[in-house]
């Protein structure tokens, strides 16, 4: 079964705590300046303000695996999680450019200020250096820190079913009080 | 010292930061270069005795590669590691993506652009026919490298300015116009005369895009109006404010449709009417100008045009 992000940014709104770049930093030794998780706001000071977290949603059909000109992107079979392959990677940023969420992240360093290799939420399976001493590469339990530390629950993850599911009701209890006129479920 | 790389933002949101002047000159390059061999290509095959398509025909043909390779710097420089995949190109896999594709075109064409300099300074022989069919294949090769450059933004679906169907089109025929105005300035230059087919056919190259910038701007204000899909409405709605009243518009109506597509298209009248080499270099080098403004728009104004809810 499909694996998968969605932000409730409806029921329960992000208080941009920030907790979940933090934590994402953290666990996955993400370098300053790469974001695999964000906090972004949108209308900021009009009507419509709203914090969003924006990290890679795991896409069914992901745009950025589509360009990728070397294949570097690739989906596991298994679980779905869209993972990439680092040491192929060319850096040229297309995948950048064809995601709509922004969720390739480049490090700014190295020659001419790109270190070439994208990044970008793996779904706490791999951290930002996804090999050990040894050399081998490191696979841990799908288990994304963001959603577990979300103090809001804003961030919702789990399989693909259950958590639309789940985002439904709360989206129908939300209408049915006329709290909300539409919602827009994307992946 | 000029930054080559733009950076971007809606509130803190920074999308398509990795994009900027620098894949701008490389599609302006990419498009010049093609349409320079086009140009080439077409006055090789009416150049008969006349001296201006005979050294067109060089300059166009000789020369494309050359800035061709100048549009990959551009790219080198900013993208540093795609030189790994330029030094071994087998790299370039997934021919689902243009730019993969791309990359083969112009590898491909830089090859046949090389075996044709060598046979230029005579270190290789090929029979007249031979080289006519390698000059044509080329030329195909040459129109592909001027449609790669659009179809490579295509590929970012999420983008509506990139995603219009005219752009393409406009890109293409933009490349052309471009190609043919370098060469209109390097044979005015050369043999102080200018070739009246090929201001002719700039002339109608330029009035193909105005026609198709004002498709291109009804396409954004169509797509901007779509209700099956909001994010990408908002995100066209922005673009054509961008281009049409907000930060790119000046660069835009200015720059662009003014200075690179009306205004040269007056010229090229006014010297048709009556021969003016002054009016010719002026005009053609406003074309090359324009192509460049447009390709960095199209950059540009994509990138600060978000899709998102």
């Amino acid at each position: 079964m499909p694996l998968k992000f969605l932000a409730d940014v409806y029921h329960s709104p992000c208080i941009k705590c920030r907790g979940c770049e933090a934590i994402c930093r953290n666990y996955n030794q993400v370098p300053e300046g790469v974001f695999r998780i964000k906090v972004v706001t949108i209308n900021e000071g009009r009507p419509g303000q709203l914090n969003f977290p924006l990290q890679c949603l795991h896409c069914n059909d992901p745009p950025c695996m589509k360009v990728c000109p070397v294949n570097a992107i690739w989906k596991r079979e298994e679980d779905g999680v869209v993972l990439v392959k680092k040491d192929i990677c060319i850096g040229c940023g297309y995948c950048a450019s064809a995601c709509p969420f922004g969720a390739p992240q480049f490090r700014k360093g190295g020659v001419m200020g790109l270190d070439g290799k994208m990044d970008k939420c793996t779904y706490c399976v791999q951290p930002y250096d996804p090999k050990d001493e040894q050399g081998k590469e490191i696979f841990r339990e799908p288990k994304p820190r963001c959603a577990m530390v979300c103090p809001t629950g804003t961030i919702v993850a789990g399989e693909q079913k259950e958590i639309v599911e789940m985002l439904r009701k709360r989206a129908a209890e939300k209408m049915a009080m006329g709290q909300l006129e539409r919602v827009f479920l994307f992946f | 010292m000029l930054n080559y790389t733009f950076f971007y933002g809606l509130g803190d949101l920074e999308l398509n930061k990795y994009w900027g002047v620098a894949i701008a000159t490389y599609l302006f390059l990419g498009g010049l270069a093609g349409g320079m061999y086009i140009a080439g290509y077409f006055a090789h095959l009416y150049r008969n005795r006349n001296e201006v398509l005979s050294e067109i025909s060089k300059f166009g043909i000789y020369l494309s590669g050359i800035i061709l390779i100048l549009g990959l710097l551009s790219l080198i420089y900013d993208h540093p590691n795609v030189l790994i995949a330029v030094i071994n190109p087998t790299l370039f896999r997934n021919l689902g993506s243009w730019l993969a594709v791309g990359s083969w075109i112009i590898l491909f064409f830089l090859v046949i652009w090389f075996g044709l300099l060598l046979e230029y300074f005579k270190k290789l022989k090929l029979p007249e026919r031979l080289k006519l069919a390698v000059m044509s294949v080329n030329a195909f090769l040459a129109f592909m490298v001027i449609l790669y450059t659009a179809l490579l933004l295509r590929g970012a679906e999420f983008v509506p300015m990139w995603k219009s169907n005219a752009l393409p089109a406009l890109f293409v025929v933009s490349g052309i116009s471009t190609g043919i105005a370098i060469c209109t300035i390097y044979g005015a230059l050369r043999v102080k005369k200018a070739e009246k087919k090929f201001k002719l056919a700039d002339s109608a190259l330029i009035l193909i895009e105005i026609v198709l910038i004002l498709y291109f701007i009804s396409e954004l204000s169509s797509m901007s109006n779509l209700t099956n899909y909001p994010p990408f409405s908002v995100a066209a709605a922005k673009t054509l404010d961008l281009i049409l009243q907000g930060e790119y518009s000046g660069l835009f109506i200015y720059g662009f449709v003014g200075f690179g597509l009306i205004f040269p298209l007056l010229l090229y009248a006014l010297s048709i009417l009556k021969k003016s080499l002054v009016a010719d270099l002026i005009s053609s080098l406003s074309v090359i100008a324009g192509g460049y403004i447009f390709r960095l728009i199209v950059v540009a104004a994509a990138a600060k045009a978000l899709v998102f809810p």
